[in-house]
């Protein structure tokens, strides 16, 4: 029963083998690469530029991706471009982009699902983003948006007017309902 | 008074005397099949309470709404309770302020289902909370601006309206009960002398009745079309295709209509036939109420027609999911049924005289019934399932939704509940208001009773 169990194992016991060194040459090829991003900026444009290095020497011909994170996902930044025989490669930045309340944002690039460098992906921060100066004196305002407290003084003057009104009819009818009883208590009195 | 006066006031009063025997038989006995009805709802309804209490323990995720679907069969199952809810307001008061004279004897059957739907509007509403605890959290820091603190004001208000409405007109027939049903278990007997008000027909009393019946009939017409318009800005207020139209109060309130004008037609046709009213409950009054329903259909197909047709011609790519999921996709089935079940077979059979004889009638009744159910099904899931964006990062089956054991247990003990409020309410209270019949064919008992203060 050993043999013969033996026997039927042999082979793919020698595939597996056999396949162990190239399986491990295909995972040696998989590189590592690393993503540098720098800022540059003038009066009108604004310009993000991301260096890939593998090693010590450049990455050529390899497709960048660049993103801004926002609250729910990743915005796109610009088409996907390859770098140039300096590992680089730049996209303009949009001027117009809000950041957070101190007017910063997380800029990303990545190699997506290359050949050889599988996934790479560095992030980096930049106060580039716009604040809404008026975000903070509106918040105190009376609006739809607004708190409980802040709610705007028509809707409160005109739902409260209707609920009175509404109640105040619906009270004089329970009023009434009760005089019922008290007109049948006259009648025995009487 | 002359001979033919004393004639006529005899026979009026032998009507009276008639139609207070025939009225108040049923309450005399309850019979075997109400109570194997009576006990096969109440039998749901504990299944219904344990599948909550499952809920309650391990919380919302019992059920099958997730990121996608969080608003399911309650939210669609409330919409159906509020719709069939304004029933009540149209055949009590819109009927009774037109002149109308042969909803007399509908009036109770409309307001009891109009009070039943609206009380488990607001358990469903509770059930639909994951922590339903924090509830008056909605009252103490509830903001104005919110829809959804509309809809918690307007229907503590109907409920509260509607519940008087049935109470006042019912004062009288209360007082029968007391003097009449004196074989009844003592706290029956308490409950009546209670209720009644000490009521014993004085003209000050049907004064102050009367005037309290004017009052909560134009009361109720705007509350009603508030509750319902409310529910329908809920969703219209919320930016998703399918409910972002302006259409949608309007297309609530035809829709509620032609539901609860539904219900009432099943429920003229058992009770006619289980308490044998035959004699009240006529075939005109189920001609007239066909003929009602056949209007709703009409108008409630016009909105439709609106509501889909104009988005389908436009095909706005958000919309485009959505629509194309209802005409030929997953839910085409159940779409097609509602419209087609729900409303163009109730538009055409209901023109002919034969089909509003009580049979026909009340089966395409039951078509209208279940098809507005599941029309609120229609109107909330697929929607849900079809947002503007795209939600990220969630397991691929949280994009469909198909309700688990717990929520369907949770809605059918919920529909059990109103069918048994109204059940228990038919035992216990005459479900023909005998004044306002009686006043429909001329015998006034104000009159009759002549008790002056």
């Amino acid at each position: 029963m050993f043999d013969y169990c033996m026997s039927k194992l042999k082979i793919p016991a020698l595939i597996f083998v056999l396949l162990l060194p190239l399986a491990k040459v295909l995972a040696q090829d998989e590189k590592e690469a690393v993503i540098t991003l720098s800022f540059t900026q003038t009066d009108t444009t604004k310009t993000c530029m991301a260096t890939v290095t593998s090693d010590t020497s450049t990455v050529k011909e390899k497709e960048v991706h660049f993103y801004v994170q926002r609250m729910f996902g990743l915005l796109p930044i610009g088409k996907a471009e390859e770098t140039d025989e300096n590992g680089m490669v730049s996209v303009d930045f949009p001027m117009d982009l809000p950041g957070d309340k101190n007017g910063n944002i997380i800029v990303i690039a990545k190699i997506e699902d290359d050949d050889t460098y599988g996934n790479v992906e560095t992030k980096k921060e930049i106060k580039w983003g716009i604040i809404h100066a008026g975000e903070k004196d509106r918040w105190d305002e009376r609006s739809l948006s607004a708190s409980r407290e802040k709610a705007p003084l028509y809707l409160l003057l005109v739902s409260n007017l209707i609920i009175v009104v509404i109640w105040g009819t619906i009270f004089y009818v329970i009023y009434q309902i009760f005089r019922i009883k008290k007109v049948s208590n006259l009648i025995k009195v009487k | 008074m002359s001979e033919s006066e004393i004639i006529l006031d005899e026979k009026r009063k032998a009507r009276r005397e008639q139609m207070r025997e025939d009225v108040l038989r049923p309450l005399h006995k309850t019979t075997l099949p109400t109570k194997i009805w009576i006990a096969a709802l109440v039998i749901i309804c504990l299944i219904g309470v344990y599948a909550y209490t499952l809920q309650l323990r391990h919380g919302l995720k019992v059920t099958a709404m997730r990121d996608y679907a969080s608003w399911g069969l309650y939210i669609s199952n409330f919409v159906f309770f509020v719709a069939i809810s304004l029933v009540g307001a149209l055949i009590s008061s819109i009927l009774r302020l037109t002149n109308f004279g042969w909803y007399r004897p509908l009036t109770r059957i409309a307001e009891i289902i109009a009070v039943a739907a609206i009380m488990f509007a607001g358990i469903i509403i509770v059930v639909d909370m994951g922590r339903p605890e924090r509830m008056f959290n909605l009252f103490f820091h509830g903001r104005i601006q919110s829809p959804i603190i509309w809809d918690v004001i307007v229907v503590t208000t109907y409920l509260v309206t509607s519940v008087l409405l049935l109470y006042v007109a019912m004062i009288p027939g209360i007082a029968i009960c007391r003097n009449r049903l004196t074989e009844r278990p003592k706290w029956q007997r308490k409950m009546y002398r209670i209720l009644s008000l000490g009521w014993n027909g004085t003209e000050e009393q049907w004064k102050i009745m009367k005037r309290c019946m004017a009052i909560l009939c134009v009361l109720i017409i705007p509350l009603a079309v508030s509750i319902h318009t409310v529910t329908a800005w809920l969703f219209a207020t919320t930016l998703r295709p399918g409910w972002d139209s302006t259409n949608f109060g309007p297309y609530f309130v035809a829709g509620a209509f032609q539901a609860g004008t539904g219900c009432v037609i099943i429920a003229m046709f058992v009770f006619r036939k289980a308490h044998k009213l035959d004699k009240y409950i006529t075939e005109v009054h189920f001609n007239n109420m066909g003929k009602l329903l056949v209007f709703l259909s009409v108008v409630y197909a016009y909105f439709n027609l609106n509501e889909y047709l104009i988005p389908a011609y436009k095909m706005r790519t958000a919309e485009a999911g959505l629509l194309n999921d209802l005409f030929t996709g997953s839910m085409a089935p159940v779409y097609w049924s509602v419209q087609i079940f729900g409303m163009a077979i109730p538009a055409v059979v209901l023109l002919f005289k034969k089909g509003r004889k009580p049979l026909p009638l009340t089966i395409i009744a039951v078509f209208v019934v279940v098809g507005a159910w599941f029309k609120r099904y229609l109107i909330v899931t697929p929607i849900m399932l079809h947002p503007y964006l795209p939600i990220q990062n969630v397991p691929a089956n949280w994009a469909v939704y198909f309700p688990s054991w717990i929520e369907i247990a949770i809605v059918a003990g919920s529909l059990s509940g109103v069918l048994l409020i109204i059940t228990i309410f038919s035992r216990l209270f005459p479900m023909i208001s005998i004044w306002e019949t009686l006043e429909g064919e001329g015998i006034d008992l104000e009159k009759m009773d002549k008790i002056k203060t």
